[in-house]
């Protein structure tokens, strides 16, 4: 697809390839040869390039994949050998990497634990490549749900923005629906549970999940939600009183300890738990809550290296081969840059241009009070006669004119030039907040792209920080607040299961 | 808009006796007392000399591309920013972004315009990549520069025109 072109020659920056100037051509994109499969191939590569696709194409991408998913249980059945991916945010550039990391897409067995979208600014992009290999791969390739696939969070954060700048309301609800679509959890091996949050007080059998009606958003509480949003116990043994806890981090749901894990992991005969959900400074963690020697509980995974482009995290996956599993960590890729909220350079710099401009007009025209002239206010024949000189070349009666045109003033021509000067002041002052609230942002060098992260908070205390696990820490914190359920009641939708020639319906 | 027949409407934005205020400021500011405003007297202005947008201004204002303002360039200018016309100040900000005024937004005139303001917040790499894809989204007719009304397109939802608003409330 041919580049944006330099027509006028000027372009500063010429190293840089600049981004595709259309979308990808339908023939391109759904070549012939495919059928009704995407090239998945020429996306990954148009895609990192910033190229876009049209909408009409990425409502097909998510039809043809949505066939494939809705015929999928709740709870399916992989074994090795497999490679886990945790947490993807957005970060479009670094999923490329963890396909490099993973192993070739072709050949090697994927199962995501979700959470796409959010919080990066590429989950448009992250989403076509996913399902595109999902449409190709079908067998190999599967995705769970994550906490962050439904309305009320991708609205809450930046998932929704990204949808209604690159595309519009209609597609933002057409994904949505297809999240609904993704199944909860996955046996592996016959031995681990996999899912994207943890375990549940109401979750007793693999059985509970199957009987799950997953096809809707998820509720605020019960096993649906706490697949996708518990969260294992934060000490080393795992102990936990009574083995549940109320999740206050969340502000829904539940921490689990040893017991409550073990229980689960005996009556099911598995040996783990892996989960993702939670940031971690090296990508992942094991949950040695039976003592070093023993098989880890819980296994947590992270793909999303760099989180928020502050974290500084490494991300990992998890790779099953011949019934052992390693670990694969992989460090973050350069990003294109974007401004908040996908702002546009005019959107951004205009409050500057109109700041800039009336403060130059407020100097060039403000008096000293030893310019104010004692009150004649009558134009005198000598002024018209000067002005006229300086005029004369461009032979302009308009004094004259003005004159016998002069109207009757509530105010005094001085004080109405005095109030201007006044307003242009204040808007001055108004505009200065303005271009300091977006510039600010702009200056935090790697703020978070979304909307989200309290960059008050980043502001203090950095000197404080002597290393990673500490600045890992320390940026978690920071950013705690948007790890909970927001606070907003989406309506609960649900979409009816296709039948062959049927349209689904949104309820 | 010619140097002279515009002036009617300009001067009409003014009342007589704000003109010889702006005539008064006018020779104030003109040091020499040649007449015309050189862009020294401008960037001297102690308080201009920070503000990284007068050269702009004072080329937007230049209509005859001579290097000097006149006070008829002056007032002219003034009004186009006075006046309750819309379109004149989104004209007015286009040609902030439009260096040599050829009625187009290229990618090199829209990132040195914007260099100006960001100064050294920003690699060139990172300004680059935003300059492309405003370009992109902005340029309907594909021809990979910002004509004025793809233009107005862009920031209809910024109302430009209130907050360059310079009458009184």
């Amino acid at each position: 697809m041919e580049l944006l072109r330099d027509p006028s020659n000027d372009r500063v920056v010429k190293t840089l390839k600049p981004p595709p100037h259309r979308p990808l051509s339908n023939q391109l994109m759904f070549p012939d040869k495919l059928k009704n499969k995407p090239d998945w191939r020429i996306l990954l590569d148009h895609l990192s390039k910033e190229g876009r696709i049209a909408k009409d194409d990425l409502i097909k991408l998510v039809s043809e994949c949505n066939k494939i998913l809705k015929n999928e249980g709740n709870l399916i059945y992989l074994h090795d050998p497999l490679t886990v991916v945790g947490d993807i945010h957005g970060q479009y550039y670094d999923l490329v990497k963890m396909f490099d990391v993973g192993g070739n897409i072709e050949t090697t067995k994927y199962l995501f634990l979700g959470d796409f979208v959010d919080r990066g600014s590429f989950s448009i992009e992250v989403i076509v490549l996913v399902y595109a290999i999902k449409i190709n791969f079908p067998n190999t390739i599967f995705f769970l749900r994550g906490n962050h696939e439904c309305r009320q969070l991708t609205s809450f954060f930046n998932f929704k923005d990204e949808c209604l700048y690159k595309y519009d309301q209609e597609t933002y609800d057409f994904l949505m629906d297809s999240f609904d679509l993704f199944p909860l959890a996955c046996v592996v091996n016959n031995k681990f549970l996999a899912i994207h949050g943890g375990i549940s007080p109401d979750l007793k059998t693999l059985e509970d999940i199957k009987k799950i009606d997953r096809y809707h958003e998820p509720p605020r509480s019960g096993l649906f939600c706490d697949i996708l949003w518990s969260d294992p116990v934060d000490n080393d043994q795992g102990s936990l009183e009574n083995g549940w806890r109320g999740n206050e981090v969340r502000g829904c749901s539940w921490f689990f300890g040893v017991d409550a894990v073990h229980r689960f992991l005996q009556r099911n005969n598995l040996i783990s738990v892996i989960r993702a959900h939670e940031a971690q400074l090296e990508g992942y963690k094991m949950h040695r809550w039976k003592g070093s020697s023993d098989f880890p509980v819980v296994i947590t995974i992270f793909s999303a290296p760099n989180y928020c482009d502050i974290y500084k995290n490494k991300g990992a996956v998890i790779k099953f081969e011949n019934n052992t599993l390693n670990i694969q960590q992989f460090k973050d890729t350069p990003h294109p840059y974007l401004l908040p909220n996908f702002m546009d350079v005019f959107s951004w710099s205009i409050p500057f241009v109109t700041e800039k401009v009336t403060e130059m007009l407020y100097m060039l025209l403000k008096h000293e009070d030893q310019d104010q002239e004692s009150e004649d206010e009558k134009i005198n024949q000598q002024d018209i006669e000067k002005f006229k000189q300086i005029t004369q070349s461009e032979k302009t009666k308009i004094f004259e004119k003005n004159k016998s045109l002069q109207k009757q003033l509530s105010k005094s021509g001085k004080e109405k030039l005095r109030s201007r000067l006044k307003f242009v002041a204040t808007m001055m002052k108004m505009q200065k907040t303005l271009r300091e609230e977006n510039e600010s942002i702009v200056l935090l060098k790697g703020a978070c792209p979304d909307k989200r992260l309290p960059k008050g908070l980043l502001l203090q205390g950095k000197e404080a920080i002597t290393d990673a696990l500490q600045e890992f820490n320390y940026m978690k914190l920071a950013d705690s607040i948007n790890e909970k359920m927001p606070n907003i009641q989406i309506p609960q939708q649900s979409i009816q299961i296709k039948k062959p020639g049927q349209s689904s319906k949104k309820k | 808009m010619g140097n002279g027949q515009g002036m009617e409407e300009q001067m009409g934005t003014f009342q007589p006796q704000e003109i010889k205020r702006l005539y008064k400021r006018f020779q104030f500011l003109d040091k020499d007392g040649s007449g015309q405003l050189e862009p020294s007297e401008l960037f001297d202005v102690p308080e201009l000399s920070q503000n990284p947008l007068v050269k702009r201004v004072f080329q937007i204002f230049d209509k005859d591309n001579d290097g000097k303002i006149s006070f008829a360039e002056f007032i002219t200018g003034l009004s186009s920013l006075y006046g309750n016309d819309e379109e004149e100040k989104l004209k007015f900000m286009f040609k902030i972004y439009d260096i040599d005024q050829d009625g187009f937004i290229t990618n090199g005139e829209l990132f040195k315009v914007l260099q100006m303001m960001v100064g050294n917040n920003l690699t060139d790499v990172q300004l680059q990549q935003l300059v492309d894809r405003t370009i992109i989204k902005a340029d309907e007719d594909f021809d990979s520069k910002i004509s004025f009304a793809e233009f107005k397109k862009m920031v209809k939802d910024l109302d430009v025109a209130s907050k360059l608003q310079m009458q009184g409330v």
